[in-house]
């Protein structure tokens, strides 16, 4: 029973790469756009997330892998005022993701979740990073956006990352000492990546 | 069919997997051979060459990025006498890194190897970090020295590589936008560093 947090420099594949290592291990995926939807219902109402979890047969991951998230574009041309300015309840992200990580078996993109489960004795942390051209061209080609959109979005979601850290005092989230893998999408093609991953949980 | 450079914090492992990962992939690795090879260039004794890198100094920093200065390589192969000095040497290691490349199916151990091949198509590059506390066990335990000395040596090390980079103008020479792959040994045996060490060479 493992856990793969997978942080990333926006735009580095990390949702792409996740998803394959996901499948490669036969794990669960969760990226952070479908945490962050959870955190923003369960912040509506008080016992959210107890009500899914029964609704659910007592598994929180189980209805997060069901759960369809708004589209990227969507998210990304939607009211900026609730998307990049949110309050993030850092202790509603940290229950959520210690409690998917204790149902295992699953590939967490984000929200912080590598420093959430830095103790945890079966989690397993990598990093990915890329140079900002490549980040920018990795936008353009796979959100089908113009070289000028690609570039604001990476800037915002650069932005929107350092928010986050900055909101659980943490500024050192790029720094190799917190992972056991960091990986350089710009110079490793993500198929590599993938399998790079597959090899460290898998042994 | 590649060459592997290794650029590490001190007591992270360094030799040890490149020792390791030339085995297992039939590559010949370098380290100290460099000395020897830099003193049989200049027609010096390799204690004067173990001399410069120990005392790089300040003139060194003109120095490391430039690919070759004719006039000093002239001077080397006309007299009959050798001689070293900072700024020879860095010629040099250029020069030599570039001539151990180019054999192919190589791993190098530090000394400025990953900026020296760093548009070199077929090298990958690693960097391998781990916490100062596991890296004084390493070399309590690897090289038979007291906690106190070890501790000593670490640090001593670390104030000398940063201080070397900084004379180059390299302030960089930790962060993973540089390298292929950063591992982490605090967090993975060797074993594990090794096989992903090894993943870069092959496909």
């Amino acid at each position: 029973m493992s856990v793969v947090t997978l942080s990333r420099q926006f735009g580095a594949g990390g949702r792409t790469v996740g998803k394959r290592a996901a499948d490669a291990l036969g794990y669960s995926f969760v990226d952070d756009e479908i945490i962050q939807e959870v955190a923003r219902k369960a912040r509506v109402s008080t016992n959210w997330v107890e009500s899914i979890e029964k609704e659910a047969g007592g598994r929180l991951l189980k209805y997060m892998t069901r759960f369809i998230p708004k589209s990227f574009i969507d998210l990304i041309l939607d009211d900026q005022r609730g998307y990049i300015d949110e309050e993030i309840y850092v202790d509603l992200l940290q229950s959520i993701i210690k409690r998917i990580a204790t149902e295992g078996n699953v590939v967490i993109i984000g929200r912080g979740s590598q420093y959430f489960l830095q103790d945890h004795p079966d989690a397993y942390h990598v990093l990915l990073v890329a140079e900002q051209a490549d980040r920018i061209k990795f936008m353009q080609t796979h959100y089908d956006l113009s070289p000028k959109e690609a570039a604001v979005v990476i800037q915002q979601q650069d932005r929107r990352r350092m928010n986050l850290y900055r909101k659980f005092g943490k500024g050192d989230y790029d720094r190799p000492h917190l992972y056991h893998l960091v990986i350089n999408t710009s110079k490793e093609p993500h198929e590599k990546a993938c399998r790079m991953i597959y090899k460290l949980v898998a042994g | 069919m590649a060459v592997i450079t290794i650029s590490r914090q001190f007591g992270a492992g360094g030799k040890t997997l490149g020792e390791m990962a030339a085995k297992k992939l039939g590559y010949a690795f370098y380290d100290d051979q460099i000395i020897q090879m830099l003193a049989s260039e200049a027609r010096v004794s390799r204690q004067w060459v173990e001399s410069v890198e120990k005392e790089a100094g300040g003139t060194l920093q003109k120095y490391i990025a430039m690919a070759g200065r004719k006039s000093f390589i002239e001077r080397i192969s006309t007299a009959s006498r050798g001689y070293i000095d900072e700024e020879i040497y860095v010629d040099l290691l250029h020069r030599i890194v570039r001539q151990i490349a180019e054999k192919d199916r190589v791993i190098i151990l530090g000394r400025g190897s990953q900026y020296i091949l760093q548009d070199m198509k077929d090298a990958r590059h690693v960097l391998l970090v781990a916490d100062r506390v596991d890296r004084i066990h390493f070399i309590v335990t690897h090289y038979g020295v007291s906690r106190q000395k070890a501790r000593w040596i670490v640090d001593r090390q670390e104030k000398r590589r940063m201080a070397l980079y900084r004379r180059f103008g390299k302030t960089d020479y930790d962060q993973p936008s540089l390298y292929h792959l950063v591992l982490n040994t605090s967090k993975m045996s060797l074993a594990q560093a090794c096989a992903h060490m090894c993943m870069l060479a092959v496909g």
